[in-house]
């Protein structure tokens, strides 16, 4: 009852930060989903820092620990890669994106490209890998809510309690709701992260080392990758393919624009990667929750962080883990739910009725948060995966906009609209085949050296992609006379005046 | 590097290197930061 209580104020004090934050803006969409462009570092790194810091973190790479070992590391790994690139990457989108106020992610293929409709379908692509995204927080919040308070509310309840007041203050607030409940969200995670990492193996086992060799001693083999199945080559696609996608999350490309300059990104590109090594705290408490609460099975594995939790903490402590358990479910799902709303509002609405007002467009994303709250959770409630799972299939899908992306930039523009839209479809339609019929490299060719047999499956979709971007690029180039050059200001011209 | 020994700082030896990178990635981006022209301009830019 205790741990109740404590979540429960942890709910009442982010939905409050989250409606002050509105106070005294006038809500356009600009103000609504981009923050009038105005946040600095210390918000941005929040914003984007605080989409690793999801429940997926907190659940799902202790749960991986748990179930899987050593493959858990990934985690760790992709999104330093992906800091890498959004040095480079994040100034030259900011730069076009503020020079033509755009609002979604969409919006830069439409101005890219000059298409509406290739910017609507990355706007679908981009709803559809969100959904899996949003209902793994979704599932996340139910076992956070439930398992610590003992069962006495059900899952479904909690879900439903939180997606209700994800929606209130995402519709009310936008970004800026989000911005500040971030910064709760951050110190309350890093606080419980901390003290349960390095707590559990101490108490458990007398210190970190004495851990890993008693788990080493218990399953062989774990705590190295495998040699088949998630051996080296699986991590090193699936490391690749997520720092790809990284910064092509429709929620993470659109908060970047929120950014006041530039050099925000360079600045926080020093500093997320270590920000990361929190990470590693995790799953430390995962290795431990192997040994001292054995036997969670499959999607189970999820639930091993708070089991250890309540097996060793007094109730208000318990309450403590959840409450900020149920702010990395808040954040990041009220982010999601903001850039999905703005980007069928904005992308696909407007397309189909172009006379439409800005107020009508603002308005209709406003109704759409909780129209896609309801989807989410109906599939939160009829699903069964377990949430690394989940994300690996949104990753798979998001990162098909990369190619186009990164053709987008070149001052050379070589890849057409339509060398564009075929690729990012060809990639999309192989991911959902090979998600849905569960093939992997290896079915597919067994005469293959185990290395390439354990590829990421998201790797031939991205390679398919290309090399049909490119294809297609070269057939309209030479068939069709390429449409005016498009007004844009070349990036490096701007960069000097700074 | 996939292996279980030498244990450093009580990690593994694969986490350790790992862990390893991400902080040297993370030099590596100040040291960039502080070389990149784009950055030399006065701080009200």
């Amino acid at each position: 009852v205790i741990a109740l209580a404590v979540i429960g104020l942890f709910l009442a004090a982010s939905l409050l930060l989250g409606l002050r934050a509105r106070r005294g803006r006038d809500m356009d969409l600009e103000q609504w989903s981009v923050g009038g462009r105005g946040f600095g570092t210390i918000f941005v790194f929040l914003l984007l820092a605080g989409e690793i810091y999801t429940t997926f973190t907190f659940l799902g790479a202790s749960g991986w620990a748990y179930g899987k070992g050593a493959p858990a590391y990934y985690i760790l790994c992709y999104a330093s890669l992906a800091y890498v690139l959004s040095y480079w990457l994040l100034p030259a989108v900011w730069r076009y994106a503020k020079q033509h106020r755009l609002i979604s992610q969409s919006d830069f293929f439409v101005a890219k490209f000059e298409s509406p409709l290739l910017g609507a379908l990355v706007a679908l692509v981009g709803v559809i890998a969100m959904v899996p995204y949003l209902v793994l927080q979704l599932k996340g919040l139910g076992i956070i809510v439930s398992v610590s308070s003992d069962g006495m509310i059900p899952s479904h309840w909690a879900i439903v309690i939180g997606t209700v007041a994800l929606t209130v203050y995402v519709t009310i607030s936008g970004i800026h709701g989000s911005a500040w409940t971030a910064v709760m969200k951050d110190v309350a995670i890093l606080a419980v992260v901390l003290i349960l990492g390095i707590y559990l193996p101490i108490h458990y086992f007398g210190g970190f080392e004495d851990m890993f060799q008693a788990v080493d001693k218990a399953h062989p083999d774990f705590i190295t990758l495998p040699t088949s199945g998630m051996s080296t080559s699986w991590f090193s696609s699936t490391v690749l393919l997520s720092a790809l996608g990284f910064y092509m999350w429709p929620h993470t490309f659109s908060a970047s624009y929120s950014a006041q300059n530039e050099r925000v990104f360079r600045r926080n590109a020093i500093f997320m990667p270590l920000y990361q090594l929190i990470l590693l705290f995790v799953f430390f408490a995962g290795f431990a929750a192997i040994l001292v609460v054995p036997g969670l099975k499959g999607a189970d594995a999820d639930l091993s962080l708070l089991r250890i939790t309540t097996a060793t903490f007094p109730s208000w402590f318990v309450g403590i883990v959840g409450g900020a358990g149920l702010l990395t479910a808040l954040v990041p799902g009220s982010l999601l739910l903001m850039t999905s709303a703005t980007c069928l509002a904005k992308n696909v609405y407007r397309l189909a009725r172009p006379q439409s007002s800005d107020q009508q467009v603002t308005r209709l994303a406003q109704w759409l948060v909780p129209a896609l709250a309801l989807l989410s959770l109906y599939f939160t409630f009829n699903g069964g995966d377990s949430i690394v799972s989940l994300l690996l299939m949104g990753y798979a899908l998001v990162t098909q906009l990369f190619p186009a992306l990164l053709a987008s930039l070149s001052a050379r523009r070589f890849v057409t609209k339509q060398g564009a839209a075929a690729g990012i479809v060809v990639g999309v339609v192989t991911v959902a085949v090979v998600t849905l019929s569960g093939v992997t490299v290896g079915s597919l060719m067994p005469a293959l050296p185990q290395a390439i047999k354990d590829l990421n499956v998201g790797v031939i979709a991205l390679v398919l992609n290309t090399v049909v971007m490119v294809a297609v690029s070269a057939v309209t180039r030479t068939a069709g006379r390429p449409s005016a050059a498009p007004p844009q200001v070349q990036p490096e011209a701007t960069a000097g005046a700074g | 590097v996939n292996r279980v020994t030498p244990y450093v700082l009580g990690m593994p030896f694969i986490l350790f290197w790992l862990v390893l990178w991400v902080v040297l990635i993370s030099v590596t981006m100040a040291v960039i930061y502080r070389l990149d022209p784009a950055n030399r301009e006065e701080s009200t830019s």
